[in-house]
């Protein structure tokens, strides 16, 4: 599913060459649940990006379900991202002033034409959201906000969930209901679950750990 | 993404910023707005300039005194030159002629005065001008030969000097001498600028010469202003204009090498003459208007440029979610689009309602002639579009080589 030979990401900044990932490989199978540590500046969030397809390794090779990610054009990527990833962010990146479902909906806007508006529903209806659906992000708080983001990465059927400090803003109990939706979608749908984050107690929730410092691997662990 | 999702979105996030997306708007709805009432305006004065020079009457040849080639002196044309040119048996094109010999004068009648243009002319000229008469009757060549103090008069000269009074015999005084009325003229109407031959008094033009004229001439002959030809149909009328050319050219005794020493001109030369002054303020003023919605296009552009800074979060959001540097451009492009065809379409109507007040407008007795027409719709709006077209292109292509990365971690 996921295979990357000795990544490495370079970025440039001010002049200064840093080395954000440096040489990593490593195989994620279809149907993990993988959380990704580190502290800030670890570099996980530079191989969030790889994994992705935000961003190409400046080295090495990255396979994504067969396809080599690094040599594919600015819309080839667009194409891979929209089909096969689907992205939840730490601040949830929900178009303030549209409703739920509308954002819903905008995940599906670039790959699909037909049933968006049955296939939305049914995504947020999954998520617990279905007597919300016409409310605005601003009209929602926190937890509700980061359940329509999960409804719009879910909803075009990804192989591969991207959660970038999925709980970061959120407190507790609502982060734990956000973990349950997650583990739940990786249990049910066979999807690939993928968590970057710095708690322990949410990477302890996964069934890996990958603990990143200094843009390397430094623990690959089964937990479950 | 379909057309249709692509427009929804568009009005979607204009209509999130509905201020800034309205003042914007105002922008493109004051460039058209002064497009249309401009090039109606001009369009309008076009079409009163064409209709009073074809309302003249038609198949005319009009000849004037030009400059001498070598002197430079204003050269002659006479009543000799309207004897010959009336020579049936040598031109066969040509089916009248009649001088024209105009002054300014002064018509007094008991306490009433106007100044107006006091033609000399020939029997002819009521054939050659199209003219009709309301009352009485027309000058005659009888009146011509005894240089008769007698005057016709334009409908409005009439109306002004004699009021309600039968015109048929009373005295009007010209420059102090008095003449006769012996006709009034039906009203004519068109004339730009109130000039019209609605306005003017008629007199035998050997009057006008001998009575008023302080020109200094040769004994024997009458000078002119001008020569009118009509020719026998309009398929003539170049016949006639060579024929006249070479009657005068032998009259004038002007050798094979020589300039013309008279000018002669077809009503058709006048009419491109005048089409080529006013079509030249038509588009003189469009270039203005088009200065203002050039202004209004790059507030559009300023405004989508604020937008794409604004949205880089949203672009990066959505390219998240699969969109392609195309949607991404096809996006802006198509708010922009979006905005200045609104504001097309709003301006074109205030243009219509504007053009219509300014049709309202009274200039003398004439309403001010606008056109609304097609041409210049399809122009205005063609024009906004592709305003927005060509200023939402340069933000758009600044918001789809966003990289997503980058867009997404902007704050």
């Amino acid at each position: 599913m996921i295979k990357l030979n000795n990544v490495s990401k370079i970025y440039e900044l001010s002049g200064i060459q840093v080395n954000a990932v440096k040489s990593v490989s490593l195989n994620i199978n279809q149907g993990e649940f993988v959380s990704i540590m580190g502290p800030s500046g670890s570099g996980k969030s530079t191989m969030m990006n790889i994994l992705g397809c935000l961003d190409i390794p400046s080295t090495g090779e990255y396979f994504l379900d067969g396809t080599e990610i690094g040599s594919l054009t600015d819309n080839q990527l667009s194409e891979i991202r929209g089909e096969k990833v689907g992205f939840i962010f730490q601040t949830y990146n929900l178009l303030p002033r549209i409703s739920a479902i509308d954002n819903v909906m905008m995940g599906l806007s670039y790959i699909s034409n037909s049933n968006n508006k049955e296939k939305a529903e049914i995504a947020l209806e999954k998520v617990g959201l279905k007597d919300r659906m016409g409310h605005k992000p601003v009209e929602m708080s926190g937890g509700e906000q980061q359940r329509v983001s999960i409804a719009r990465a879910l909803v075009k059927n990804p192989r591969i969930v991207l959660a970038d400090e999925p709980t970061g803003a959120l407190d507790t109990k609502t982060g734990s209901e956000i973990m349950e939706i997650l583990s739940g979608l990786n249990s049910e749908s066979q999807i690939t679950v993928l968590i970057v984050t710095h708690e322990p107690h949410i990477a302890e929730q996964t069934n890996r750990i990958i603990s990143f410092r200094d843009g390397e691997v430094i623990k690959d662990e089964s937990i479950k | 993404m379909n057309f249709y999702t692509i427009l929804k979105t568009s009005i979607n996030s204009l209509s999130t910023n509905k201020l800034r997306s309205g003042l914007t708007l105002l922008g493109i709805i004051i460039g058209i707005l002064s497009v249309i009432s401009l090039m109606g305006m001009g369009k309008g004065f076009e079409k009163s300039v064409t209709d009073t020079i074809e309302s003249l009457g038609t198949n005319l040849i009009f000849i004037s005194p030009s400059r001498d080639s070598r002197s430079g002196a204003q050269t002659i044309i006479s009543l000799k030159d309207v004897q010959v040119l009336a020579d049936e048996r040598k031109n066969t094109s040509i089916k009248s002629v009649t001088p024209e010999l105009i002054q300014m004068g002064k018509l007094n009648f008991g306490n009433n005065w106007k100044y107006t243009q006091v033609y000399g002319i020939t029997q002819n000229y009521k054939d050659v001008r199209n003219l009709e008469m309301k009352y009485g009757s027309f000058l005659s060549d009888i009146h011509v030969e005894n240089i008769s103090e007698v005057a016709v008069l334009g409908f409005k000269a009439a109306n002004e000097l004699l009021g309600n009074r039968n015109p048929i015999g009373q005295y009007v005084k010209i420059n102090g001498r008095s003449m006769m009325v012996i006709g009034v003229l039906k009203e004519k109407g068109g004339g730009f600028g109130g000039v019209s031959i609605d306005d003017r008094a008629l007199i035998p033009v050997t009057t006008a010469h001998f009575r008023f004229s302080s020109n200094n001439t040769t004994p024997g002959t009458v000078n002119l202003n001008s020569i009118v030809v009509e020719a026998i149909n309009s398929e003539s009328v170049n016949k006639a204009l060579l024929e006249a050319t070479s009657v005068l050219r032998f009259n004038h005794k002007i050798g094979a090498d020589e300039d013309d020493d008279f000018q002669i001109l077809n009503q058709q030369d006048i009419l491109e003459t005048f089409q080529t002054i006013t079509q030249g303020i038509t588009i003189f003023l469009g270039a203005v208007a088009g200065i203002s919605l050039l202004v209004g296009g790059i507030g559009v552009m300023n405004i989508m440029l604020v937008s794409v800074t604004e949205r880089t979060r949203e672009i990066g959001i959505r390219k998240s979610l699969g969109a392609k540097r195309k949607d991404i451009l096809l996006q802006f492009v198509s708010e922009s689009i979006v905005l200045s065809s609104l504001g097309g379409m709003v301006g074109i109507f205030l243009g219509w309602v504007s053009l219509y007040f300014i049709g309202q407008v009274k200039i003398g007795d004439d309403l001010f002639n606008t056109e609304f027409t097609l041409d210049i719709v399809l122009l205005s709006f063609g024009v906004s579009a592709i305003t927005g077209l060509f200023f939402g292109i340069f933000p758009a292509v600044r918001a789809s080589k966003l990289q997503p990365v980058d867009a997404l971690r902007y704050q």
